[in-house]
């Protein structure tokens, strides 16, 4: 690749890089996308859920031939305690309708299929390939070398799009690496069950299914949430907690995983299938507060190197597409412009900040802390919520008047009215931003 | 004998669910390498261990820890959380080579 010049070198063909060489491709621009994995998604793990209306700006009508699993129609929430568990649900047939909202997809077949409409459109995706290196041309970036002389290969803009692990986000200079306290660990195992299992034990049918995010002890009552999400066969499982907090608490991801595997309300819902595949990835938490510097001269940084997830709304591949969208945008007015220069890259932070990407980001810039101060959110309120609904179902003669003291009298010494209104008024705005 | 504290509680087990995983392993180039072995025994928590989610990090009765790259998924958990003595020199596999997830 000697001396070869093209207008744009993408680095990763996860969604947020094959979605800036799918739009590059299609203005006409010669896009080489490099991806280090033997293919696209085999180095990519998600929970996983990939969104229909951001992807939809893609590829329209993509559910006619993506790869999908099932489409999302209910949305449980539960806590757990060690033995106990307490929840809420939603579930709308609007979702079981086209367009849907949300389906299931193995990451694996996902990007490959993604990354193969780049493909179609013209980008040049070579696999097996890693990036060792920026080139720098007085004082810009100018292009990549993927190892020895002869692999050096220049371009307009190289989009770094190489995932929560940026190695060239730092080389690029845009920022100074992660922190524990920035990035969640996730751990999940692909369980396998027949489709009829599937559908009798999360009350579904063929094609639609089930999204679940359970707080407390799916963590060991750490930040984060453990989920399962209904597939075509199989059942997604995880955890995720903070780095920091499994740095704190010494405690393995695999090791939580289990016990939330074992706890008696989770249990049955995967009884007797069998893991067909274990995997663990990070996740770029810190949000808009860690949000790296987004542009350089020849460079822009899309999705997961950049840090772009909303952990609250469980949404990341969309920001990552979105992101890839907009980058591509902002190269095809540079490529107008014949200007590559961070000052006009940076257009791509304004349309970011246009876009829901920026702004739900800024929305919850202050829950991460909100939650950490409050590790009870994730241990005591749980515990309570539990006893209280114990106490009051147990039938057990008591009168109920003196029942309704009694699990007053609970809530009150365990979640004093100060507590309660400092948790509400800092978690509203947490929330509400 | 010294005791060796793991803080990983079911180490056998994630082996045996890394077994599922497949990998296409270089047999020429570890690409994640412990800087200085010594430098762990200053290490009071020694994080690697209990963080790694694929029991790369091995601890041993001499304090020191030891890291096999062949299981590796490439996370990048220990290059962020050795954030006291930056112990730990973090690169890609070469292409194609490394953690091959079929489904993610």
């Amino acid at each position: 690749m000697q001396d070869e010049r093209v207008d744009v070198i993408v680095v990763g063909a996860g969604p947020a890089g094959a979605a800036a060489a799918l739009e590059l491709a299609r203005a006409g621009l010669e896009v080489v996308v490099i991806e280090r994995g033997a293919y696209p998604g085999s180095k990519n793990v998600m929970g996983g859920i990939i969104y229909r209306q951001p992807t939809e700006q893609l590829i329209p009508e993509f559910w006619n031939e993506a790869p999908l699993e099932r489409a999302m129609i209910e949305q449980r929430f539960m806590m757990l305690t060690e033995t106990d568990s307490i929840g809420g649900v939603f579930r709308t047939e609007q979702f079981a309708q086209e367009p849907h909202n949300a389906y299931t997809v193995m990451r694996g077949d996902w990007d490959q299929w993604f990354a193969g409409k780049a493909e179609e459109e013209g980008a040049f995706v070579i696999p097996q390939m890693v990036v060792g290196d920026l080139i720098w041309r007085d004082g810009r970036i100018d292009g990549v070398n993927t190892g020895g002389d002869e692999g050096d290969l220049h371009a307009d803009v190289v989009v770094i799009a190489d995932g929560a692990n940026s190695l060239l986000a730092q080389k690029a200079g845009l920022h100074d690496g992660w922190s524990p306290k920035d990035q969640a660990l996730i751990s999940k195992e692909l369980i396998r069950l027949s489709r009829e299992q599937i559908n009798e034990r999360f009350n579904v049918r063929d094609g639609v299914g089930v999204a679940m995010e359970i707080f407390g002890q799916s963590t060991a009552g750490l930040l984060g949430y453990g989920f399962i999400y209904t597939n075509d066969e199989t059942i997604s499982i995880g955890t995720g907690a903070m780095l920091q907090d499994l740095i704190d608490s010494g405690l393995n991801t695999n090791d939580i995983l289990n016990d939330f595997k074992a706890h008696p309300s989770i249990a049955p819902l995967i009884e007797g299938g069998e893991t067909i595949e274990y995997t663990a990835h990070l996740i770029p938490e810190g949000g808009w507060k860690t949000l790296p510097t987004l542009y350089a001269d020849g460079a822009l940084l899309v999705g997961d190197a950049a840090g772009l997830v909303n952990p609250l709304n469980r949404e990341g591949s969309n920001f990552a597409m979105i992101s890839g969208k907009l980058a591509a945008q902002t190269i095809i007015e540079a490529k107008e412009a014949g200007d590559f220069s961070a000052a006009q890259l940076s257009r791509y932070r304004e349309l970011l900040s246009d876009s829901f990407v920026l702004k739900d980001l800024h929305k919850i810039r202050n829950l991460t802390d909100f939650a950490h101060q409050r590790p009870h959110l994730f241990n005591e309120v749980p515990e309570l919520l539990t006893n209280v609904a114990r106490e009051y179902l147990t039938v057990d003669s008591v009168p109920k008047k003196d029942k309704q003291k009694k699990m007053m009298n609970m809530i009150l010494s365990q979640m004093p009215p100060r507590r309660a209104l400092d948790d509400a008024i800092n978690g509203l705005r947490a929330f509400f931003g | 004998m010294t005791v060796v504290q793991d803080g990983i509680r079911d180490r056998a087990g994630l082996e045996r669910k890394l077994a599922i995983t497949s990998f296409n392993v270089d047999p020429g180039r570890a690409h994640i390498r412990i800087i200085d072995h010594d430098v762990c025994l200053q290490c009071e928590f020694q994080q690697c261990i209990n963080c790694c989610p694929a029991a790369c990090y091995t601890p041993q009765s001499d304090g020191r820890v030891i890291f096999s790259y062949e299981g590796c998924v490439e996370c990048g958990t220990c290059r962020i959380v050795c954030n006291e003595f930056h112990n730990v020199e973090w690169t890609y596999p070469s292409g194609g080579f490394g953690v091959q997830y079929r489904f993610g």
